[in-house]
């Protein structure tokens, strides 16, 4: 499929999936639930969406609150996928809309909090084989690539990461 | 200085200058008579140091390390003398072997005052005829100490990082893969970071500093190394990219800053030109954060990268030091370590011999006389090509390391880390020994200075 058509497609897929509210609360990202119906008064925490179809505008606060975020372009742009949690085989449990989207297509990255909400787990690491494996790596919170183009040509350490995540998993991290 | 040295010191004084001095704590060997007292837990930043102590001299653990807190305490005296006494002072070796440290100075008495206030051992005060002709030392790469007066040094990350692919924040001595002739057979090139330096005051722009053959050679035939806008990655990630000379970039210097190269010179690769680039970091949010709090000033040293993986190697973390401040000259004796990213069949590093990327420890050989007066510094251990540009400290048991140089070169490499020829060329002190050169970090950034730059190390 060219990048074009997937775009096209992709973008139908996101209204789609707007109107029958499969976003329903991505717009402002909370992911809480505040209302006085708790008699308790405490925050309780909603189950969020394991994945989300973004559209970037260039801005990476595009990426919901909680999520790992990766666009299709440089700079944050164009279509992409949210990831809330680990997920350690993306063309396996991503759903098949979504691994169109950015399985082997993915150009920009950023992550915009929390893997698990009620923990200090808030670094990710991207790996370029399914089940963490084959190389990876660390994108501390709020930390973004806004071009992961590049890297070594060869078959050496270095290699770039352009087009080649299959899983990710969040930790606890030391320098972050 | 227990009450019993000062007796000593006193004797000593009474029948000439070139005493040896006793002491009640000492140094020297104190072997237990039970074998399993023998026993004694190694700090993790001097497991490479007591590794080379022990292999090299033939000491217990116990005594090689009992040798590095003697250089720890030798360190606080030379940096005492060469600043207190600095007329008088002629500088001082450190034997690891019989664990004595020789002191030269003019007014061997003044020294050895100066000792008192420091727990020494063994001391061995020696006459000179003139004092060291003192070495310029940058004021403003003393990390500033927090509130209680301390460094703070980091927690022991036991996270994998390999030195061909480590993580955030960026540490120096970590693989450089550079691009070099894209225009024609587009190679890669592997160097290794020295350190991160920046500007006070100036713009939050970071520079790499590593060795200047690694991006400029002009004295290359084939035109290698000769692109101006060529980037730089580690694992897989842009961390620099030179400047174009329309200040696209910022500034990206290669020593010496001669001729009217926009990026400040040619490199001639000879040993008496100073040999470094500074590159403009790239991605910097990524590297570093964007907060001040991402533990700047790292150094990973890792040791046993024995086990290949397809990513690299799969090495022990010694420890993670954090760099606090640069030493110019250390004296002579000095347990150092460097670490460098070359292996053997990898593209552009050039190593034989099962070379592996990692942390390795020596001695410093040389006298200041024999070091450009303290431009370089010269070690007895091997490197390879792709381990230029690496970072030379010293290690101290608080997790802290001391910057002192990057390595510019060194004896041939034959075949593994033990087995580099004998130099014929390079500084007097290195031909004919198995030696390795580096130019000091307080130099290079003096040179800067000079051109206007004040940069100093990224430490916090």
């Amino acid at each position: 499929m060219t990048r074009n058509k997937r775009l096209a497609g992709a973008l139908f897929l996101l209204g789609v999936l707007t109107l029958t509210g499969f976003t329903a609360h991505a717009a402002n990202g909370d992911t809480t639930d505040t209302s006085t119906g708790d008699p308790a008064g405490a925050k309780r925490v909603q189950a969020a969406e394991p994945y989300k179809v973004i559209v970037g505008s260039g801005d990476r606060s595009d990426c919901p609150d909680g999520y790992l975020c990766l666009w299709t372009r440089p700079d944050y742009k164009d279509l992409g996928v949210a990831i809330y949690g680990s997920e350690r085989n993306w063309e396996f449990n991503m759903p098949q809309q979504m691994r169109d989207i950015i399985i082997g297509n993915h150009d920009s990255v950023y992550n915009n909090g929390y893997g698990e909400a009620t923990t200090s787990k808030d670094a990710v690491r991207l790996f370029r084989g399914n089940y963490y494996s084959d190389g990876w790596l660390t994108l501390c919170r709020l930390d973004g690539i806004r071009n992961l183009a590049g890297g070594r040509t060869d078959t050496e350490p270095g290699r770039g990461f352009t087009d080649a995540f299959h899983s990710n998993e969040w930790f606890d991290p030391k320098y972050c | 200085m227990r009450k019993t040295t000062k007796t000593i010191f006193r004797a000593a004084a009474a029948v000439g200058a070139l005493a040896v001095i006793p002491a009640a704590t000492s140094y020297a060997n104190t072997a237990p008579t039970n074998p399993s007292a023998d026993a004694v837990t190694v700090p993790g930043p001097w497991r490479g140091p007591v590794g080379y102590l022990t292999e090299q001299y033939d000491l217990t653990t116990r005594e090689a390390v009992q040798r590095m807190e003697m250089q720890e305490d030798a360190l606080k005296l030379n940096d005492k003398l060469r600043t207190g006494q600095s007329d008088t002072y002629a500088g001082m070796r450190l034997d690891m072997d019989s664990g004595v440290v020789h002191v030269r100075s003019t007014r061997p008495a003044e020294a050895r005052a100066a000792a008192d206030a420091l727990p020494f051992g063994i001391l061995k005060f020696l006459k000179a005829d003139k004092a060291a002709k003192p070495v310029p030392k940058v004021p403003t790469t003393k990390v500033a100490a927090d509130e209680q007066g301390q460094a703070k040094a980091p927690a022991v990350e036991q996270d994998f990082c390999g030195p061909l692919n480590c993580q955030t924040p960026l540490r120096s001595g970590v693989r450089l893969d550079g691009e070099r002739d894209s225009d024609a057979d587009y190679k890669w090139g592997g160097c290794t970071l020295g350190y991160v330096v920046q500007m006070p005051g100036g713009p939050d722009q970071k520079y790499l500093l590593t060795a200047g053959h690694c991006f400029y050679d002009s004295s290359d035939p084939a035109g290698n190394h000769n692109r101006k806008d060529e980037r730089t990655w580690h694992n897989g990630i842009e961390v620099g990219q030179e400047g174009t000379g329309d200040g696209s970039y910022g500034h990206s210097a290669h020593g010496n800053h001669s001729g009217d190269d926009p990026h400040g010179s040619h490199n001639e690769y000879t040993w008496q030109t100073p040999d470094y680039a500074m590159i403009p970091v790239q991605n910097q949010d990524f590297w570093f954060g964007q907060t001040t709090d991402r533990r700047p000033g790292l150094l990973a040293a890792y040791g046993d990268c024995d086990n290949k993986t397809q990513e690299g190697y799969d090495c022990q973390i010694d420890d993670v030091l954090a760099i606090t401040d640069t030493e110019n000259l250390p004296p002579a004796g000095t347990t150092v370590c460097q670490q460098g990213t070359a292996e053997e069949g990898k593209t552009g590093t050039h190593a034989e011999g099962g070379w592996r990327p990692g942390q390795r420890c020596g001695e410093v050989i040389a006298n200041r006389d024999e070091t450009m007066n303290g431009k370089l510094v010269i070690t007895n251990f091997c490197t390879a090509p792709g381990d230029s540009g690496g970072p030379l400290y010293i290690a101290h048991k608080d997790d802290t390391a001391s910057a002192i140089g990057i390595l510019t070169d060194g004896s041939p490499n034959l075949s593994g880390y033990e087995n580099c020829a004998e130099t014929d060329d390079g500084p007097s002190a290195a031909k004919g020994k198995k030696a390795s050169w580096y130019w000091t970090v307080d130099h290079i950034l003096l040179d800067e200075l000079a051109h206007g730059n004040q940069f100093r190390l990224y430490t916090r």
